[in-house]
């Protein structure tokens, strides 16, 4: 039985476990990971005005993670976000997931908070709460944790001092986004540890091994599998800036970086990277195992630096040395904190810095772009909310209205985008307003629909349109919620598509699916994500003033910006394409849907 | 007669589908513990896939520990007589490579799934090759067995 139907529930209040038993039909119609989770927290999410001091972390696998389906490697967590104060989901891979699975659940749910830093370790059925000190950083702590063969996910000293968007460090990984490191940290829990010696067992593994080989081949075959390995998620780096100019740089005052030599993967991956790293059950692995060593950076090494930290460490804070570059990463990894939302409040900073908005009498030295040292800095200060760090660890949102600066903030919902302009590209622009955890590439991923003009079903995009975006940024945001259910990489989502995956979901579970009635399951979960929103008083979805006001400046998309009207235009088809009305609510029937399909998440 | 799978740990980058694999062909379930082949992690950038080597890298100290006389070498490949075997678990405490593993009554290691090894047809990056095993440098299985034994605590299979 590949089910067992089972959540383990942690009360950090009264340091107690219990194993509750979950709703079959619930499982079923939700499969895992993300759909599942967007149920629970439906259910089981406070409606908190303070993520910090009241709220739930559940920890959901995939449903395919645990198996050998070639890269089902994810592990989403959902809370409500420090950051946003709304919907999150950190996805990561690493192979905590298998081990929970193996465990025989379905999900992790932890309540409460701890009187003192704690570490929840679980051993097949044996759970135990450990003391555990705070201070060490999050790949120190998770290989202390890790000791005995465990898995883990464990936060460093931003975790602990509540940085806003603090992340888990996952098996090496990170699922980064949104604060889920600070929401630990509120609930004085460094880590989790988890090992199981239990079976997963598929419904027809005969089946499930021809799959398998089938997909594997399918991925090595596929033209883009050489660079896609070989340069990791930054290899279009150069494209992006010469051929599409959408590379935001300098905090979106730019869209090419001209000092990109250094930070293009077909540049530093040759010289850098002594071999490649993959998450569980990857066939694929496009993590670089990135060395320095000799140099002022000597003995950094980092799983990295993908494509979105290649900019907001790089482009976006002006910074054009590799080196600097992979140790500002490194110190993001250690004191685990999003390299996204670091380099975007970072470079916030740095032109407020440069617009004397601030001086060096707020900040202690000076902050400028390109400035490697008082990059690094700043992000120590962040990490340890020292001095101006204090405010920065509060996010671009909070720290813009701070200091009467929202002019130059970028951020939706208070997340900082990641490295697509969307000024020149609409359907993206909508993507980032919709998004139900603020700015966000992967919700969607329709950036390479726009910047190719053609991907699964669609063709003929015009990037610089809003016509169909509507529609397709709704259709892929289910397809991507699908993804994430089923814990598939989306890096392989050109190998997939949506048609490769009933038949995995049937080998695996034993439920047949068609391909319509899975996007069905993505439509409901993000229902579901809209509703926490709205029940947490987010409901606004819109776009920066910098995009909306300052066109991009020079390079192939000069000109380009997104007015109010295109996007009031996209967002009217767009909730017409879900069924919500003309202010984004989901309709009663849906509602309807919802509340009869979490009425009883748990038996008893 | 004598190939086996050979590991380069240099090519190695700890995806585990070889052990994800191993199990699911095996056992028709998935359970790295109960995978034939374990990839151990040694160091940041260093990741070890271990199994056995059928005689090549070591001295068959499994053999002479089996009371039972369950396990046998034949021309470049050790089997376990199953029928044979009393689980006493004597073999897999002295296995070098922790190839080993003792569950459900009975000791469980490699057997080249019958001359077509899984894990080798599912390793992306060539870290396993089926190979001549007298043609491997012993240095190689000596690195293996190294690593091994530094960190065979976080490996060994307890039920």
């Amino acid at each position: 039985m590949y089910y067992r139907y089972k959540a383990l529930i942690v009360d950090l209040d009264s340091k107690e476990f219990s194993v509750k038993e979950l709703n079959k039909d619930l499982v079923r119609k939700t499969l895992g990971g993300c759909a599942l989770g967007a149920a629970l927290m439906y259910r089981l999410a406070p409606k908190t005005p303070d993520p910090l001091k009241e709220n739930v972390v559940i920890m959901a696998p995939g449903a395919l993670t645990g198996t050998p389906v070639p890269t089902a490697s994810k592990t989403s967590f959902f809370t409500i976000s420090p950051l946003t104060g709304g919907w999150l989901e950190s996805v990561a891979g690493g192979s905590i997931g298998l081990e929970l699975r193996s465990c025989g659940f379905e999900a992790l749910v932890i309540k409460g908070k701890s009187e003192a830093p704690c570490i929840i370790r679980i051993t097949d059925q044996n759970f135990s709460f450990e003391d555990s000190d705070w201070g060490s950083d999050a790949l120190d702590a998770a290989e202390k944790l890790s000791k005995g063969g465990y898995s883990t996910a464990c936060i460093g000293q931003a975790g602990e001092n509540l940085v806003r968007f603090a992340g888990v460090e996952c098996d090496g990984r990170q699922a980064g986004r949104g604060g889920l490191g600070a929401i630990f940290g509120s609930k004085n829990l460094k880590g989790i540890a988890i090992k199981s010696t239990g079976d997963i067992e598929p419904e027809s593994p005969e089946v499930l091994e021809r799959l398998v080989k089938k997909w594997y081949d399918a991925l090595l075959q596929h033209s883009s599998y050489r660079d896609d390995t070989k340069y990791g998620s930054g290899e279009f780096l150069e494209w992006m800036n010469s051929e599409r100019g959408t590379f935001p740089t300098k905090n979106w005052q730019l869209s090419v970086f001209e000092n990109r030599k250094q930070i293009d993967p077909y540049y530093w991956a040759p010289k850098y990277s002594v071999k490649n790293n993959g998450c569980i059950s990857c066939v694929k692995p496009c993590g670089k195992m990135f060395v320095i060593k000799e140099g002022k950076y000597s003995g950094t090494k980092i799983d990295g630096p993908e494509y979105e930290t290649l900019y907001a460490l790089g482009g976006n804070v002006f910074n054009g040395n590799i080196e600097a570059l992979a140790r500002a990463n490194e110190l993001c990894d250690r004191y685990g904190i999003d390299t996204i939302s670091t380099g975007g409040t970072i470079a916030f900073a740095m032109e407020l810095y440069e617009r004397n908005i601030i001086t060096k009498d707020d900040v202690g030295y000076e902050l400028r772009f390109g400035d490697e040292d008082a990059l690094l800095k700043t992000i120590e200060q962040i990490a340890i909310r020292e001095g101006f760090g204090n405010l920065l660890a509060e996010g671009t949102a909070r720290a813009s209205e701070h200091l009467g600066a929202q002019r130059y903030a970028v951020h939706v919902k208070g997340m900082d985008p990641p490295a697509y302009d969307a000024r020149g590209l609409k359907g993206m622009a909508l993507a980032y307003a919709t998004s139900p955890r603020g700015a966000c590439h992967l919700r969607a991923g329709v950036y390479g629909i726009e910047l190719t003009g053609k991907w699964w079903k669609y063709s003929d995009i015009d990037r610089y349109s809003t016509e169909k975006k509507g529609d397709m940024v709704a259709t892929m945001e289910d397809l991507m919620s699908v993804y994430d259910t089923l814990g598939i990489c989306k890096f392989s989502r050109h190998v997939y598509f949506a048609e490769g995956l009933p038949e995995l979901v049937e080998a695996v579970t034993g439920i047949k699916y068609s391909v319509e009635e899975l996007f069905a399951i993505g439509a409901n979960a993000n229902w579901m994500k809209k509703l926490i929103n709205m029940r947490q008083g987010i409901s606004k979805d819109s776009l920066p003033p910098r995009m909306f006001l300052d066109p991009i400046a020079e390079g192939p998309s000069k000109g380009a910006r997104v007015t109010e009207e295109e996007l009031s235009i996209m967002l009217k088809d767009y909730y017409r394409a879900r069924g919500w009305s003309e202010e984004g609510e989901p309709s009663k029937e849906q509602i309807n849907e919802v509340d009869d399909l979490t009425k009883e998440v748990f038996y008893g | 007669m004598g190939l086996i799978v050979v590991s380069h740990p240099e090519k190695c980058t700890h995806c585990r589908e070889c052990e994800l694999a191993c199990s699911l062909h095996h056992e028709k379930k998935v359970n790295p513990k109960k995978s034939r082949i374990r990839v151990i992690r040694a160091s940041y950038d260093l990741s070890v896939p271990s199994l056995c080597t059928h005689g090549y890298g070591c001295a068959l100290e499994c053999v002479d520990s089996c009371p039972m006389g369950a396990i046998e070498e034949n021309n470049g490949f050790v089997g376990i007589d199953e029928e044979l075997c009393d689980g006493c678990g004597a073999c897999v405490d002295v296995c070098p490579f922790n190839a080993i593993r003792l569950f459900d009554g009975k000791a469980k290691k490699c057997d080249l799934c019958g001359g077509e090894p899984v894990c080798v047809s599912l390793c992306s990056q060539g870290a396993l090759t089926f190979e001549e095993g007298k043609t491997v440098d012993k240095r190689v299985f000596n690195e293996i067995k190294k690593v091994v034994e530094e960190r065979r605590e976080d490996y060994v299979l307890q039920i």
